[in-house]
């Protein structure tokens, strides 16, 4: 899951708002072509410069709970060879996931665009590994993942996740099992990397046209399958244990559903919470919004070292701190400072949007948690119309809630 | 979108990459990007560190956190966000806006920087920031690695030696007259160049920057070189884990700075960071530019015991740039890959506009990036390189 915090919410959003009106808000007019069983579904916002392209390709890899950490596998088994490939021609790229979907993105200049969805189109291929680079990968994969764990504040966002989305919550990097089989990844690959669970975000100074043509018949072959069934545990690799955290002060996280809420105000409203929170000494403070596939959460968070009331390591003064910055928030927001937060979240999303692949990735990530193209450009206006009565009332809905808590030790 | 606006969109394209034309053919530029996200605003002016006395350095970059500390709400509103760019030669600013509210943020901007006092609150805060920033770089081993290679370069006692955006005794000093004398002398339109990125509409951003920067025909005054340019070697021993290595290499006022952007690219490629090369762990090359040339400087942090290795690859990899032509293969390799890089370093509009703003005030007239990288040849980056004179080298680390 994705936390929507305000800094981290403008990054993944930056919506362009669908342009009707003749001064063009973001994201601008979008062109839209549905996926087939031979091309992944398209979105493509075309710009007159820079002379740039940037391409977000995104999987939906969530409900394929077996083998686990394979998309984190077949990531990393392609990350070099994509890297190396698009520097060929001064590009960047970049990969990841979410909690529902694998991230490929690459940007680079118009004229490579089509040596760009040929390295992209490798990218996403089906693996051809043999078992020891599998278990590389997932050594890789993991080491990444549990040196989260090193750290309280991943670790607490871990544990609310869990609890919050349980249907996102598998780990990988947890697997007792190991690095699956060469065949279970090629199963794996057949299953999910298929063009209808496949969005693709084209931004940049190309033709829609050329874009379409560009991905006609983008699914290739399914990859051959044998009996190759030897995973690395079966060749002595064996996975190591998470490592123990280093924890100073008590953190502590408490996560409120809030599906019923409008997501432009839950991002304002988020935004005035961890403003509270700050004033009132609580250390690392974080409110943020949670969203993705149609749920979302009011998380906040923070740690004993700081000031003032509870700053003494107990637990559950942390947590009354936290909960209090939400009910203060939801008895005095007042008009100006909704202005203020809308005006903050606007200037986020912009300074996001304002290149090919930070607009790519937003138009992307609004999609991914919506199914809707035109997702970031309705949370753009959206934030227009947020007053202090929506903040309010959302926050007393919240707060009627009972949230899940997690909590971090020394 | 109808075809018809698509082949519009491409139309504009190559208009707004193929030329923008300069207001008067002077100070000011405007790139016209029908459909863009975002419009991004460049003032660079004439002021800054190389004008400063001893004891007020500072005083220009202070001056210009302030005016930003002030504007700040007012381009909020709007949507804007602002920043400063404190070098040597210059001092600027770079606005990112709206589409929707462009105009009235660059006149909001505009009159901040020429027409506006900023509050004693606004420079009191501005004095914080700045001053918590110098502590941070203060006494570390790149802040030293740096005014090292600048004193070997331009000598100890030159004020073009100092750090450009102050220091903490001098800026925690300065008197708010201090700082209002630096608005009132040096942040005038004339001393400024000016451009605009994005979706504007050509004729109305014309108006408002003719109407900002008033007669742009004047010439820019561009500051002074160093009287003498130094070429020494300076080493400091310090109790570090990393080697800190600086080659400033003087750069006469004929060069080309997509040719030495060329070469840079060229040394990154044998000499940046990766798992071919775990002993360095970071490389920076910028070419820093004044009235009659510049400098361009390669900063290098590597394992101790490879600093010598790595200095002698950065200098002979340029002495070979210089003596002979690249073959065609490599280097056709190496500019598209060049291209690709600089395209993307120009990805936002501000960028856009501060690269254009730049040209202006030092070369007084506007190339396009396509235009600079398309004639880019192998002749011209073996005689970037031959023109580079020899460097000054400061190296920073365990004997």
């Amino acid at each position: 899951m994705l936390p929507m915090k305000s800094g981290v919410l403008i990054a993944l959003l930056l919506g362009l708002a669908a342009a009707a009106a003749p001064a063009q808000e973001l994201p601008g007019r979008l062109h839209t072509v549905p996926s087939t069983e031979d091309r992944p579904g398209l979105i493509i916002r075309p710009l007159s410069a820079p002379p740039l392209v940037a391409v977000r390709l995104s999987i939906r890899v969530a409900e394929a709970a077996e083998p686990v950490g394979a998309a984190g596998i077949l990531q990393e088994l392609a990350r070099e060879s994509f890297a190396e490939r698009v520097a060929r021609f001064g590009g960047r790229t970049v990969t990841g996931l979410t909690a529902t979907h694998a991230i490929y993105e690459v940007a680079g200049p118009v004229e490579a665009f089509e040596e760009m969805l040929a390295a992209l189109r490798s990218a996403v291929g089906p693996p051809s590994a043999e078992t020891r680079q599998i278990a590389a990968a997932w050594s890789r994969y993991r080491g990444r993942a549990l040196a989260e764990l090193e750290t309280p504040e991943p670790l607490l966002r871990r544990q609310l996740r869990e609890r919050l989305f349980p249907v996102f919550a598998a780990s990988a990097a947890f697997d007792a099992r190991g690095a699956p089989s060469r065949d279970a990844l090629s199963a794996f690959w057949s299953a999910v990397y298929r063009p209808e669970r496949t969005s693709v975000v084209v931004v940049g100074a190309v033709e829609p046209d050329r874009v379409r043509r560009a991905f006609e018949d983008w699914h290739g072959p399914a990859p051959a399958t044998g009996d190759e069934t030897v995973t690395p545990a079966d060749v002595g690799w064996e996975a190591p244990e998470p490592p123990e955290p280093q924890v100073l002060f008590t953190w502590a996280g408490l996560g409120f559903e809030a599906d019923a809420e409008d997501p432009a105000v839950l991002a304002v409203a988020a935004r005035l919470v961890e403003e509270r929170l700050h004033r009132a000494g609580i250390g690392s403070p974080r409110a943020e919004l949670w969203w993705s596939d149609g749920e979302r959460a009011l998380v906040v968070l923070g740690s004993t070292r700081g000031w003032g009331e509870g700053s003494d390591g107990d637990v559950d003064g942390l947590r009354t701190r936290l909960r209090r910055a939400i009910s203060e928030t939801a008895a005095l927001a007042e008009a100006e400072e909704v202005a203020a937060a809308r005006s903050a979240l606007r200037q986020e999303l912009l300074l996001a949007a304002r290149t090919p692949q930070g607009l790519g990735s937003v138009i992307g990530s609004f999609h991914d948690r919506t199914g809707d193209a035109e997702a970031a450009g309705r949370f753009w206006s959206g934030l227009d119309q947020v007053d202090a009565i929506d903040v309010r009332s959302a926050l007393l809905m919240t707060l009627a809630r009972t949230p899940v808590t997690a909590e971090v030790r020394p | 979108m109808s075809r018809s606006f698509t082949a519009v969109l491409a139309c504009a394209a190559a208009l707004a990459w193929a030329a923008a034309p300069a207001l008067g053919q002077s100070r000011a530029a405007i790139l016209e990007e029908p459909g863009g996200p975002a419009v991004g605003l460049a003032i660079v002016l004439n002021a800054g560190g190389g004008w400063e006395a001893s004891s007020e350095a500072g005083v220009t970059h202070l001056a210009a956190l302030a005016v930003l500390e002030d504007v700040r709400p007012r381009l909020a509103r709007l949507g804007g966000v602002a920043e400063v760019r404190c070098d040597r030669a210059n001092i600027g600013f770079t606005v990112v806006l709206p589409p929707g509210s462009w105009r009235e943020g660059v006149e909001t901007f505009v009159d901040a920087v020429f027409r506006s006092e900023p509050s004693q609150e606004a420079l009191e805060t501005a004095r914080r920031s700045l001053l918590s920033m110098l502590r941070a770089g203060e006494g570390s081993p790149a802040g030293e690695a740096k005014t090292t290679v600048y004193e070997a370069l331009f000598g100890e006692a030159h004020h073009w030696a100092r750090p450009p955006c102050g220091r903490v005794e001098t800026v925690a000093a300065l008197e708010p007259a201090a700082v209002s004398r630096v608005l009132r002398t040096r942040f005038l339109p004339s001393r400024a160049t000016a451009a605009l990125a994005g979706p504007v509409d050509r004729r109305e951003a014309q108006a408002v920057l003719e109407q900002a920067l008033g007669e742009t025909r004047l010439p820019i005054l561009l500051p002074p070189p160093p009287p003498e340019v130094a070429h020494r070697r300076q080493a400091v021993p310090r109790n570090t884990v990393t080697a800190w290595i600086a080659l400033a290499y003087p750069v006469s006022a004929e060069a080309h700075p997509r040719a030495l952007g060329l070469l840079a690219a060229r040394v990154r490629q044998a000499a940046a960071p990766g798992p071919a090369r775990p002993g360095v762990y970071d490389l920076d090359i910028r070419l820093e530019r004044h009235g009659t040339g510049g400098a361009w400087i390669v900063h290098l942090i590597t394992a101790p015991e490879q600093a010598d290795q790595w200095e002698r690859t950065v200098r002979d990899l340029v002495r070979e740039t210089a003596e002979a032509t690249m073959a065609g293969e490599r280097f056709d390799a190496l500019l598209r890959r060049y291209r690709g890089e600089r395209l993307l370093e120009l990805a936002a509009p501000e960028a856009r506009a501060w690269d254009t703003a730049v040209q202006l005030f030092f070369d007084a007239a506007y190339e396009p990036p396509m235009t600079t990288l398309d004639a880019l040849t192998r002749e011209a980056l073996r005689s970037a390189a031959a023109a580079l004179g020899d460097p000054a080298i400061a190296t920073l680390g365990p004997r």
